[in-house]
Order: C-alpha cells, then sequence, then structure tokens
C-alpha cells in the first residue's frame, strides 16, 4: 500500500495526464449524442446569451446587405401577392364546386345510414322470423335438427359485407408549413463539423429535428434546443444529409442525398443519383420533401461538374447560397410532419 | 503564486477575445489565430503540474463550450501542458532565468521564445487539426493549413509579448 502510494506521488504528473487526456478523448469520441445534447443544452443558455448580446452590437455594421437582401425578398412577395389575386378569382369559381362536394358527401352519409338502418331492420326480422322457425321445426323434427336447420339458413346471410357502400377516395392531401423568423448568432464553416447558434429556443417553439432555409437555400437541421436558443446542425456538417432532387433540361426528376465531406464550404456532393441520368453542367437541385422537415421545391445548388460510373453517378454541386453571410434565416415547423413520421414507424 | 491569480481571470478573458473575435478574422482565407496559446505558454516554470493540467483542461472546456466540439479543445490544451516541463527543461539553459518568472520574450530573448512558443503551438495545431479534420483525401492541404496556422498563432503571440514588453519598461 506504502508503495502504490510512493507511486502515485512520483508519477503524478503523468497518471493526471493521462486520467484527463482519455476523459477529454472520450468526451470527443463518444460525444454525438447524449453527452454532447444534455451538456450542450444546458450552458447553451449562457454561451448564446453572450453571442447573442455580440451579435446584437456587430449587426449593424451589415444593416445595408441585411437591407438590400430584405429589399429583394420584399419584391418576390410582392409579385407572389400579385399572384395570389389571380388565384383568388380561381378560388372563387372553386368554392361552390368544394360546397357542391360537401353537399355531396352529406347526402352519402345519410344514404349510409339510411342503408344500416334498413340492414339493421332486415336482420331483425329475420331473426324474428328464424325463431318462429325454429319453434316450428322443433314440433315438427325434434331438437338437433331444427338447429343443424337455422345454422343453414344463418351461413347465407354470412356475408354481409355486401351492405357497406362502395368506397370512393375523398381525400384531400396537403401539407402546411409555419415559418419562424430567426437570426444567426454563430456560425462556423471551416471546420469539419459546423453548426450554427440562433436566438429563438423552445420558448418560440423551437423544436430538435426542425428544418431552418433562407430564401435560396437550406440552413440545416435544430439538433438541441434551450429555452431560448437553438443549436443548428449545419448543412457543412460530416453527419449531415438533405434528400434532394436533380431536376434535368427535361424536367425529369431523380431523388438522391446532398452530403458535405468537401473542404469548401460553397460545394457538396450528391453520390446516388442512376446513372441514366441525364445531367448537364448548370441544372439545379431542389429539395424534394421526402423528409417532410422542408417543403418540396427549395432551389439549393447548381451542377458544377459530374463524374459516371456503371451504376451511379457522382455530381458536385455549389450551392447557391453563401454559408459565410447568412444572417436572417426561417425555421421551419412542419405541421404534419409528426403525422408522417408516426406513420414511418409504423410497420 | 502572485502569477497565478492573473492567470485564473485571464483564462475567460482570452476565451472571449478568441471566439468573439478571432474566430471572425481568417487570415489566408481560413485560418484562426489561437491566442489563448499564450497562456499555457508563459505559465512559470515553478507552476505546480496539476495546476498546469487542470489550467489547460478548463481553458480548454471553456473554449469547447463556446466552439460546441466538447473535447476538442481540452484534449489539445491537455497534451501541450504535459509537454512542456520538458520542453522548458531542454530548452532554457539552467539559471539562465528565475523559476518564478513568467516565459516571457523579454526574458528569454528572442532566438529562445520563438524555438519554444513554435514548437508548442505546432505540437498543439498538429494534434487539434489531425483530430477535428482528419481525412486520408486532405492530408497535404491539412498539413499546409497546420503550418499556417502555426506562423499566424506565433506572429499574433509575438505583437502581444511585444505591448507586454513596452508597457513594463
Amino acid at each position: 500500500m506504502r508503495n502504490l502510494f510512493r507511486f502515485v506521488k512520483i508519477y503524478h504528473f503523468v497518471l493526471l495526464f493521462i486520467l484527463i487526456e482519455s476523459f477529454s478523448l472520450f468526451l470527443y469520441i463518444s460525444n454525438h449524442k447524449f453527452q454532447q445534447s444534455k451538456f450542450l443544452s444546458f450552458t447553451q443558455e449562457y454561451t448564446g446569451a453572450i453571442f447573442n448580446y455580440y451579435s446584437d452590437l456587430t449587426q449593424y455594421l451589415s444593416l445595408k446587405d441585411e437591407n438590400d437582401s430584405l429589399h429583394k425578398e420584399n419584391a418576390g412577395l410582392h409579385t407572389l401577392l400579385s399572384k395570389e389575386s389571380e388565384n383568388q378569382e380561381l378560388f372563387s369559381k372553386y368554392i361552390p364546386m368544394l360546397r357542391n362536394d360537401l353537399n355531396n358527401l352529406e347526402n352519402k352519409r345519410k344514404k349510409i345510414i339510411s342503408k344500416y338502418s334498413e340492414y339493421f331492420e332486415y336482420k331483425k326480422q329475420y331473426i324474428e322470423k328464424m325463431l318462429e322457425k325454429y319453434d316450428d321445426n322443433l314440433k315438427e323434427l325434434g331438437e338437433e335438427k331444427a338447429l343443424e336447420e337455422n345454422i343453414r339458413e344463418a351461413q347465407k346471410i354470412k356475408n354481409f359485407g355486401k351492405w357497406l357502400p362502395e368506397g370512393e377516395k375523398d381525400l384531400i392531401t396537403f401539407q402546411l408549413f409555419d415559418y419562424i423568423p430567426a437570426r444567426v448568432i454563430k456560425n462556423s464553416i471551416f471546420k469539419k463539423n459546423n453548426f450554427i447558434v440562433l436566438n429563438k429556443g423552445e420558448k418560440d417553439g423551437v423544436k430538435s429535428g426542425m428544418g431552418v432555409r433562407v430564401d435560396n437555400g437550406v440552413i440545416g437541421i435544430v439538433s438541441t434546443t434551450s429555452e431560448n436558443f437553438s443549436k443548428v446542425t449545419s448543412i457543412l456538417n460530416q453527419k449531415s444529409g438533405i434528400s434532394v432532387m436533380h431536376i434535368s433540361s427535361d424536367s425529369i426528376k431523380q431523388n438522391g442525398l446532398l452530403e458535405w465531406n468537401t473542404n469548401n464550404y460553397m460545394t457538396a456532393t450528391i453520390n446516388d443519383i442512376p446513372n441514366h441520368a441525364n445531367i448537364q453542367i448548370g441544372d439545379t437541385i431542389q429539395t424534394n420533401g421526402y423528409s417532410s422537415k422542408f417543403p418540396v421545391g427549395i432551389n439549393i445548388a447548381k451542377v458544377i461538374s459530374y463524374t459516371k460510373n456503371d451504376k451511379l453517378c457522382k455530381i458536385n454541386v455549389q450551392f447557391l447560397n453563401d454559408m459565410n453571410t447568412i444572417k436572417n434565416v426561417y425555421i421551419i415547423n412542419s405541421l404534419m410532419k409528426e403525422e408522417i413520421e408516426k406513420l414511418e414507424k409504423e410497420e | 503564486m502572485k502569477h497565478i491569480y492573473s492567470y485564473l481571470w485571464l483564462a475567460p478573458l482570452f476565451v472571449l477575445l478568441q471566439v468573439l473575435f478571432l474566430n471572425n478574422i481568417n487570415f489566408v482565407s481560413y485560418i484562426n489565430p489561437l491566442v489563448y496559446l499564450i497562456l499555457i505558454i508563459t505559465l512559470p516554470q515553478d507552476t505546480e503540474k496539476w495546476f498546469l493540467i487542470i489550467y489547460a483542461f478548463f481553458l480548454g472546456v471553456l473554449l469547447d463550450l463556446f466552439e460546441g466540439n466538447i473535447g476538442l479543445n481540452s484534449s489539445s490544451l491537455v497534451f501541450i501542458s504535459f509537454f512542456k516541463p520538458y520542453l522548458t527543461k531542454v530548452l532554457i539553459p539552467k539559471n539562465s532565468i528565475d523559476e518564478k518568472d513568467k516565459l516571457e520574450l523579454k526574458k528569454l530573448g528572442i532566438k529562445t521564445f520563438s524555438i519554444y512558443a513554435l514548437i508548442l503551438i505546432f505540437i498543439h495545431n498538429l494534434f487539434l487539426f489531425l483530430l477535428e479534420k482528419f481525412s486520408f483525401s486532405f492530408i497535404l492541404p491539412l498539413l499546409l493549413e497546420i503550418i499556417l496556422s502555426t506562423i499566424i498563432t506565433f506572429i499574433i503571440i509575438l505583437i502581444f509579448q511585444l505591448f507586454t514588453f513596452k508597457t513594463k519598461e
């Protein structure tokens, strides 16, 4: 025991080094899910507040650019609004049609109810008839034979499926998105796993798993949230993959997964586009809405080069949006996401 | 011991300087100077070794909390703080300076200080960058990045040292 103490006393420096070094390496390597998210969401509130304060100070420097981009976005919204008024006319035609459909559905419902009551009436009469018959049979044939006779009769109307009305597909599918505006208060682009901090958190309805976008691009997916801030796994992260589609010049869509494993913050790669796709330099890449985190059809990137092998085609793309200059972003709250994900989990 | 108290409150100051200002300055398009290394470099020779390691660990943890990768900076800072005592024993001639003195430019002289600081910064950057960005396909750009970052960090630290040099003369 004394020897052990002496050993520890002499080599305390090396032992302490090995202990602390392996502890911090363990934290780094095994980080990714649990420890990181628990630990970071605890401290994020404080670090976030500091970044927020700093970004409040520095945002004045980029006011002009911000103003320009807002102006541009405003113009886009105005054109959308004018289109909307055109749509209004279409809608005014459409509303009576919808009313008509609603009436039809109501009629159908009434019909179904009346049909069911008809069916129950019929069944009641039938059972009464059967009971009478059974009594008659009981007198004539005896107990055993009477039962047999009745079972034979009952099997004739076993198939009451014919009473159910034929179903028509009256499904209206839609997917709705809510947008929460947020400001970037911390951003990095030169690391291997980059992340972003936004100034909106649980208080504003941000949850982990929500997508984040700007006008012409995808920023990432929210990973952890605290009360006032949220941390976003940037698209410039080895762990993030965005489901996208390539649109060829003859508007044929091929789905793929956009991944970032280059060292350049403006380019990314798509590896799983089939070989037969007609790819040309300058084609656009859009989100395909498969993940239900992003709406369909956000333009993300342009093709800059591609190589084909015997099965798949590897495409290098360039982002339309400069990740270095993002300031104002939108967090996407997909209202249908929970329902879709619940469905996906079921076997 | 008097110095050590000043190091305690200098740590959060340097961390804030790093994450708020220096991480936004990119030399040669993507290189950040890592000025907080000055704290580890200048710690006096007679600092308790356990204090050195624990100080490096907490400095690293503070940085990690802001940069979002728990364990990355702390492990690389602990790594160099392990080498520091051996390095100073080899590089700094005995009795040339008082053991209580900070290992600064004006005490060590430009030649010893540069060799000492460059080696320590290089080991740190090698460890940090390999841990963070290692991939076989980018090994050459990565080495270039490590060397450039070492040089730029060294220059900024030298400028810091010159300032303290002037004020105390």
